[in-house]
């Protein structure tokens, strides 16, 4: 019997990766106590990880399961299970840290707030498996608007969340708008709004079909924090000391990314507007990458520095994505995945500790010896050290670039890392070399059961790099699978 | 067999509703009070249900569209009435200011 329910959920694990999590939510809003709503909550994203893994494993893995067909709305492609089996793990993996902070935001709230990381995740799995360009976009709405909630909520600690919250609201809605008029411009281009159509379609209206991608382009840049579009980001997480950051910081960056990379996938394969799409992404690329950066160095604050930090990465990945080749899609998940790890160790760290700004580092070494490591690996992740999988994402871009000549890519990446160093060393030499600061020297790490999750990440983040071989090949079979064509 | 003017009414109507999501964009993004910034986001989204319409975009897309701009205005103004509890005041630029004194008030080494 149970073996037949297991089959029956593989057969519909697309599905299942998107409605486990939203049946989950709306349990958590019923079950109403915060300790019972965290299990509940724990166990959707649990299922829905559980989903994602497994049908990621069988597609990448080359078991022989169709890719394509799995539905009439859904579309499944090598980026896709790829990316949704990593966003359904990190979002298990916030929902067991937010366990920790279920007394800061209240009893009455915390159902809620669960609700709405799992609507995130939810929402931004169904963009990586949507087929129409409209459900894509009303998937994104979908998460983006559960993003804009769930900092709405945590107002309730601090009133600065809301300024965020507005910050979300007004560059969300114009993303949406654009990527609106980008899918009704494509779809007038191409006749069709799906996606798969894309590079099949014999497009007359070359420069119509450009401008709609560039705009969905734009506007999934716009959500996954990419500089110069970036100015909700910092104003959001920064001033979020719990763990519902990594609901924001992680979760929702990710998604988008991973939905622009989706994007980009069949947008660069249309032959007719591959090259100005390629352009367009180099450019913001190379934008973010220096604008994250420099922001990274000069900022004050640990939450805004990683927000910084995370769009100097997005830029990494948009030039990955730019170079329009399998080996770039494939550096491209691989920086997606040091991206998520780099940054839950660190929104992590600061969330046990209640860290905002740097100055509130000093002495945490010994006042907070596990969630200093997990910032310390993260760092190190960031910057792109050797045996890290932050070094494993770079030099595959960097491989990449040399590969097709972009020989300026490479050099951004090296000053991305320069940057890294610049700004990660900052972060290790307060937490390590320096006395507490006379506020907070009594301040004791909160470091909670709870929180291991991300302490564990940050492990992760070395393991992985020592010995990457399962993700490289996974990455590698997904960037072969790219638009679901190669089965 | 669509005529030339009816291609151009098309053309004319699209133009106008992306038109309408810059103008939109600009008052969202630029705007220094919360509830223009709100008013801006409406304009933005009908622009784009101007701009789908005028490219024959399907009824299911655009009511997707509009329920989208409906819950954008909702949240919009549930955030503006939380900013106006909480600050006292809707102008970005105070808001701005008072967020930036609090972060001033953080101790130094």
């Amino acid at each position: 019997m149970t073996p037949a329910y297991l089959d029956l959920a593989r057969a519909h694990a697309p599905l299942l990766m998107i409605v486990a999590p939203l049946l989950g939510a709306a349990l958590t809003l019923v079950t109403g106590a915060a300790r019972v709503s965290w299990v509940v909550a724990c166990v959707a994203a649990g299922i829905g990880a559980y989903a994602a893994i497994d049908f990621a494993s069988v597609v990448l893995g080359g078991a022989g399961q169709a890719i394509a067909g799995v539905g009439v709305a859904l579309f499944v492609d090598g980026v896709g299970s790829f990316a949704a089996a990593l966003l359904a793990s990190v979002a298990a993996v916030t929902i067991l840290a937010v366990g920790a902070s279920l007394k800061d935001s209240g009893a009455a709230v915390a159902p809620l707030a669960l609700a709405l990381v799992l609507c995130i995740a939810s929402g931004w799995i169904g963009a990586l498996v949507a087929r129409d360009l409209i459900a894509i976009v009303a998937a994104v709405e979908t998460a983006w608007l559960a993003s804009v909630g769930l900092v709405m909520l945590n107002a309730q600690r601090g009133r600065g969340a809301l300024n965020g919250a507005l910050r979300m609201l007004s560059y969300g809605g114009v993303g949406a708008a654009f990527m609106l008029l980008g899918a009704g411009m494509i779809a007038r281009a191409t006749g069709s709004f799906a996606i798969d159509a894309l590079p099949l379609a014999h497009i007359q209206a070359h420069n119509l079909a450009a401008a709609g991608a560039a705009l969905i382009v734009l506007g999934l840049a716009v959500k996954g924090a990419v500089a110069p579009m970036h100015a909700w980001a910092a104003a959001a997480v920064g001033r979020l000391p719990t763990t519902y950051v990594l609901g924001i910081g992680v979760l929702s960056v990710l998604g988008a990314l991973s939905a622009l990379v989706r994007f980009s996938a069949y947008a660069i394969a249309a032959p007719e507007i591959g090259a100005a799409i390629s352009a367009t992404l180099a450019v913001l690329g190379a934008a973010s990458v220096i604008v994250g950066s420099v922001q990274a160095v000069g900022a004050r604050n640990l939450l805004r520095l990683t927000a910084y930090a995370g769009a100097s990465q997005a830029g990494c990945v948009l030039l990955s994505i730019a170079l329009g080749s399998p080996a770039g899609f494939a550096a491209a998940l691989m920086q997606l995945v040091a991206f998520s790890a780099a940054a839950m160790a660190l929104y992590g760290g600061a969330a046990a500790g209640r860290v905002q700004s740097l100055e509130m580092l000093d002495g945490y070494g010994q006042r907070a010896p596990l969630a200093s490591a997990a910032i310390t690996l993260g760092a190190l992740s960031l910057m792109g050290a050797p045996l890290t999988i932050g070094f494993l994402g770079r030099w595959r871009l960097v491989e990449a670039g040399v590969g097709a000549g972009w020989w300026w890519a490479a050099a951004l990446v090296v000053v991305a890392s320069l940057a890294g160093v610049f700004y990660g060393g900052r972060l290790i030499e307060r937490m390590y070399f320096r006395r507490a600061n006379a506020a907070y020297a009594g301040e004791r790490g909160v470091w909670r059961i709870a929180l291991a999750p991300a302490l564990i990440v940050a492990i992760a983040t070395v393991t992985i790099g020592v010995a990457p071989g399962f993700l490289l090949r996974a990455a590698a079979a997904a960037s072969l699978k790219l638009t679901g064509l190669a089965s | 067999m669509v005529s030339g003017a009816a291609l151009s009414v098309d053309f004319l109507l699209a133009a106008g509703g992306a038109t309408l999501l810059l103008i939109g964009a600009v008052a969202a993004l630029l705007s220094g009070n919360a509830i223009k910034r709100v008013g801006g986001l409406l304009i933005c989204g009908l622009g784009s249900v101007a701009a789908l319409a005028a490219m024959g975009v399907g009824n299911a897309a655009l009511v997707t569209v509009i329920a989208l701009l409906f819950v954008y205005a909702v949240l919009g103004t549930a955030l503006v009435v939380r900013l106006q509890e909480s600050y006292g005041a809707i102008e970005t630029p105070e808001i701005d200011g008072a967020d930036a004194n609090s972060d001033g008030r953080e101790p130094t080494s």
